[in-house]
């Protein structure tokens, strides 16, 4: 029976071998192997995902201009957009016939993404034209958080005849500034308190030639010449200041190196009167919730003024691209 | 037998072969997609997948979540980097990759802080104070978000490219494309419980088997098949070709047992070997190289009794001329000697126990094919002849067809006679038992031919040559001769002991006139002595002419190898 043996034997090596280079055959587990972690973090949002987000914000839009209702922006408004927004409902609602609202296109012209893995998150929007041919609006909208959306933090008017300096394409995607960043003209901190003494002291600011003429400053100072006239007539006085808010500066790179710096700024009007009852326009006494002041009034305006920073070395003048400027409160007794 | 039976293994295995590359691509067709499934563990509410695992094994692939009791589940695809910083320090679970093929590998996942651009004061709502947000402001912030026991709803989230939510179930379809993806996976609500995820792929199936598992199916199903055949024909023709041969059931029933082992399987001839056989017979030359074969598997050899003329008596002892005796006799030593002896007429006495004892004629090839005399004198096509070839082949190889005259003259004349064989002739003995298949293997019943190696060419036209085993030639035969074939021949004959024929020879006849005579059917009288072990082997041996002689072989061999 040896034979018969050795023939088991046999026969078991061949199925051992056979199992064993059958099993030799199957595929072994694919494992992941993902794209290397890149140099640069990609864009944080894709084109599509800003026109996502430009589409709900105007619609969220749309529902609270149709309420006027302040609290249907929560969701997509913060900051100054926010804060612009609910003046004029206010105001709209004190007066109850339609105020024209601000246009705020949210048809994308040209996208500005950011490139970062970090927090908070800006993207730049360049609007197409308003239909009433008003000039294009420049939106920042920022994500302070993972968790949060992009909100839109402020929308400005593109100033005329600025050329909006080129930038990446969103698929490359803008690298994001620090408010101290290094290689511009001046930092995206310090331009706001320049811009500001140039408001305040006009030509004689040691920082006119930086910034030059712009319609901007051009309103204000006709604004306050008004203001200055009512003051003079009331007997009272008549200051006005300008606060940058240099802490919530944002601020992208251009393609030529330099910067697109978004700077909140307060402004603060006040007027006084020697007893004389002072009376105020119908959008003033609006916000005010009454019609005259007897001893002072103060307007505080909010709104954004977008610079652009030239790299440096490049030329030495800063551009004021785009700007909003709104009386937002009024205070008085 | 064993020709059949291979061939059946043959078809066998063809078969599973054929059937199993079918089923490789039917029955075992690897599915055409992946699936594998990953539950969250612990108690975390998220599963995150690791960069990577989204396009493990294709590039499409369909994410479905699931969440006990129809739980809100909410799936998303964002960057790596995104989602991490979501999910940051929620418990989470981290898909990792596969575990196998249906599992996917999971870890508790990691911590992670949203990073915080720290150089940059962000934009903060006016009711937030200003200034720049700490890491674990943020951290403070999302904790803050989320209530007790609820998670967070990653729905809504701009940062996703693709998401969806459902009660209990989603699905979603996510297309690689560049950069580092994470999948998201969480379940809401108060009493979130853990979602279950199953990635699905895509697979490109392929069946590498089926195709040549289906033809070496095919080859070998044809390959058996066509054994079968062969075995059946050769059966076919041996059944046509040999007469049995029926021993005497009056006489001596016990030891009626052929001189042969009984069990001895045969390889036929194939027809076509027959038919060459014959074509050679006319021309005087051999046929194809044929396996002797002698068929066993049937009952015992009976006699055809029509061909016999008369009252088959067995003859007794009756010692018949084998080729042996011509080789013997009228010349030991030379070749043509043999030619003289081959006939040996057979009485028509009966032979009982005769086995089969075809005439075998090794050709050129080794082969060894029955062998049916060509000659003018060769006995009838049904005649099973033994040749004695170291006599015959001498001759054939220089006239095959004269040779057989001159020897045959004498002998044929007594078809009914027994040639007596004069003397034991060694010296013209070569046969040696032979196994049905092979020369090597040798069935008792099987003469073989020592020429029959392959080295040796053997004329095709020796006369045919009555076998006629020597009464007395047992102890002379070596067994050495045929090997291992000698060895089982004579392992078989121990075990028919009783039945191995005896020293009487017995005539093998074939008949004189191949045309006018009737087949005459070799036969072997029985021996009344019974001899034991080797004896009786050699006695069956010298019955059957198969003395060797030594000294003639060789030439033998060399003429023939050089023709």
């Amino acid at each position: 029976m040896t034979g018969t043996r050795t023939t088991v034997l046999r026969g078991a090596a061949v199925l051992a071998v056979g199992a064993l280079s059958l099993s030799a055959c199957a595929t072994p587990l694919p494992t992941p192997s993902p794209d290397p972690i890149p140099a640069v973090p990609p864009p944080t949002l894709t084109t599509d995902q800003v026109r996502a987000v430009l589409d709900d914000v105007g619609s969220t839009l749309e529902a609270g201009d149709e309420a006027l209702e302040v609290d249907e922006l929560a969701d997509r408004f913060t900051g100054p957009a926010l804060k612009i927004r609910g003046a004029e409902y206010t105001v709209n609602l004190a007066l109850e016939d339609d105020v024209d609202l601000i246009t705020v296109p949210t048809s994308e012209r040209t996208v500005v993404v950011p490139t970062t893995d970090a927090w908070p998150r800006s993207v730049f929007v360049i609007t197409e034209q308003p239909e009433d041919l008003q000039s294009p609006r420049l939106l920042v909208l920022t994500q302070d958080a993972p968790r949060e959306r992009y909100k839109l933090w402020a929308w400005s008017r593109l100033l005329p005849d600025r050329q909006v300096p080129r930038t990446f394409v969103p698929e490359v995607g803008s690298v994001p500034l620090a408010s101290d960043a290094e290689g511009l003209l001046v930092t995206p901190a310090e331009v706001g308190e320049m811009y500001a003494d140039v408001l305040d002291k006009g030509d004689d600011s040691e920082h006119a030639d930086l910034f030059g003429e712009d319609v901007l400053r051009e309103r204000i100072g006709l604004v306050r010449e008004q203001y200055e006239r009512i003051a003079e007539q009331a007997g009272g006085e008549f200051t006005e200041r300008y606060r940058p808010a240099t802490e919530d500066v944002v601020a992208v790179s251009t393609a030529d190196g330099g910067a697109i710096v978004v700077v909140p700024m307060t402004t603060t009007t006040k007027l006084t009167t020697d007893e004389r009852e002072l009376s105020l326009g119908r959008a003033e006494a609006a916000l005010l919730g009454k019609r005259t002041v007897t001893e002072s009034a103060t307007f505080t305006w909010s709104g954004v003024v977008a610079f652009v920073i030239p790299p440096a070395g490049g030329p030495e003048q800063i551009t004021v691209l785009a700007a909003e400027h709104v009386r937002t409160a009024v205070t008085g007794t | 037998m064993r020709l059949r039976l291979t061939g059946a293994v043959l078809v066998l295995l063809g078969l599973v072969a054929a059937g199993t590359a079918v089923a490789s691509a039917t029955l075992w067709r690897p599915a055409d997609h992946v699936r594998a499934e990953a539950l969250a563990s612990g108690a975390t509410a998220t599963l995150v997948t690791q960069p990577g695992v989204l396009e493990l094994v294709a590039d499409t692939v369909t994410v479905r979540a699931t969440a006990p009791q129809g739980t809100r589940v909410v799936v998303a695809v964002g960057r790596e980097a995104d989602v991490r910083a979501w999910v940051g320090s929620d418990p989470h679970t981290l898909v990792t990759g596969l575990a196998d093929i249906a599992t996917l590998d999971t870890r508790p996942g990691d911590a992670v802080e949203a990073p915080v651009a720290s150089p940059t004061p962000p934009p903060q709502p006016t009711s937030t104070p200003g200034g720049p947000v700490e890491p674990d402001d943020a951290a403070e912030d999302t904790a803050v978000e989320d209530a007790p026991g609820q998670e967070a709803d990653p729905a809504g989230s701009d940062m996703w490219i693709v998401q969806a939510e459902g009660l209990g179930a989603t699905e979603i379809s996510w297309t690689h494309r560049p950069g580092r993806w994470s999948l998201l996976v969480a379940t809401t609500g108060t009493d979130a419980g853990q979602p279950t995820l199953e990635l699905t792929w895509p697979r490109e199936v392929v069946t590498p088997w089926f195709r040549p598992g289906l033809w070496i199916g095919c080859a070998l199903v044809l390959a058996g098949a066509a054994v079968i055949v062969l075995g059946w024909r050769r059966s076919r023709a041996d059944a046509a070709e040999w007469v049995d041969v029926e021993t005497d059931a009056g006489v001596e029933a016990e030891e009626v047992v052929p001189v042969a082992a009984p069990e001895v399987p045969a390889a036929p001839l194939t027809r076509r070997q027959l038919r060459e056989l014959e074509a050679a017979r006319g021309s005087g030359r051999a046929a194809r190289p044929v396996v002797p074969t002698v068929r066993r598997s049937g009952p015992p050899p009976t006699v055809a009794e029509p061909e016999r003329p008369g009252a088959p008596e067995p003859v007794e002892a009756a010692p018949v001329a084998g080729p042996a005796g011509a080789a013997p006799a009228p010349a030991p030593a030379h070749a043509s000697a043999p030619a003289a002896a081959p006939y040996v007429p057979t009485p028509p006495a009966p032979v009982e126990d005769a086995p089969y004892v075809p005439a075998f004629v090794p050709t050129r090839r080794g082969g060894v094919v029955p062998h049916i005399p060509s000659g003018p004198a060769a006995p009838a096509r049904q005649v099973p002849t033994a040749q004695s070839v170291p006599a015959s082949r001498p001759a054939p190889t220089a006239q095959p067809a004269s040779a057989p005259q001159p020897a045959p003259s004498p002998q044929p004349p007594q078809p009914t006679q027994p040639v007596q064989p004069s003397q034991p002739a060694p010296s013209v003995a070569r046969w040696t038992p032979t196994g049905p298949t092979a020369p090597a293997a040798a069935p008792a019943a099987t003469p073989v031919w020592p020429t029959m190696t392959p080295a040796t060419p053997v004329s095709s036209g020796p006369p045919p040559a009555a076998l006629a085993p020597e009464p007395d030639l047992p102890a002379e035969q070596s067994p050495d001769r045929g090997g291992s074939a000698m060895r089982r021949l004579l392992r078989r004959k121990d075990s028919a002991t009783e039945a191995a024929p005896v020293g009487p020879p017995e005539e093998v006849t074939p008949e004189p006139e191949p045309p006018t005579a009737p087949p005459v059917e070799p036969g072997v009288a029985r021996a009344e002595t019974a001899h034991t072990g080797t004896a009786s082997a050699d006695a069956w041996r010298a019955r059957w002419g198969f003395v060797e002689t030594p000294s003639a072989q060789p030439d033998v061999d060399q003429d023939g190898g050089e023709r």
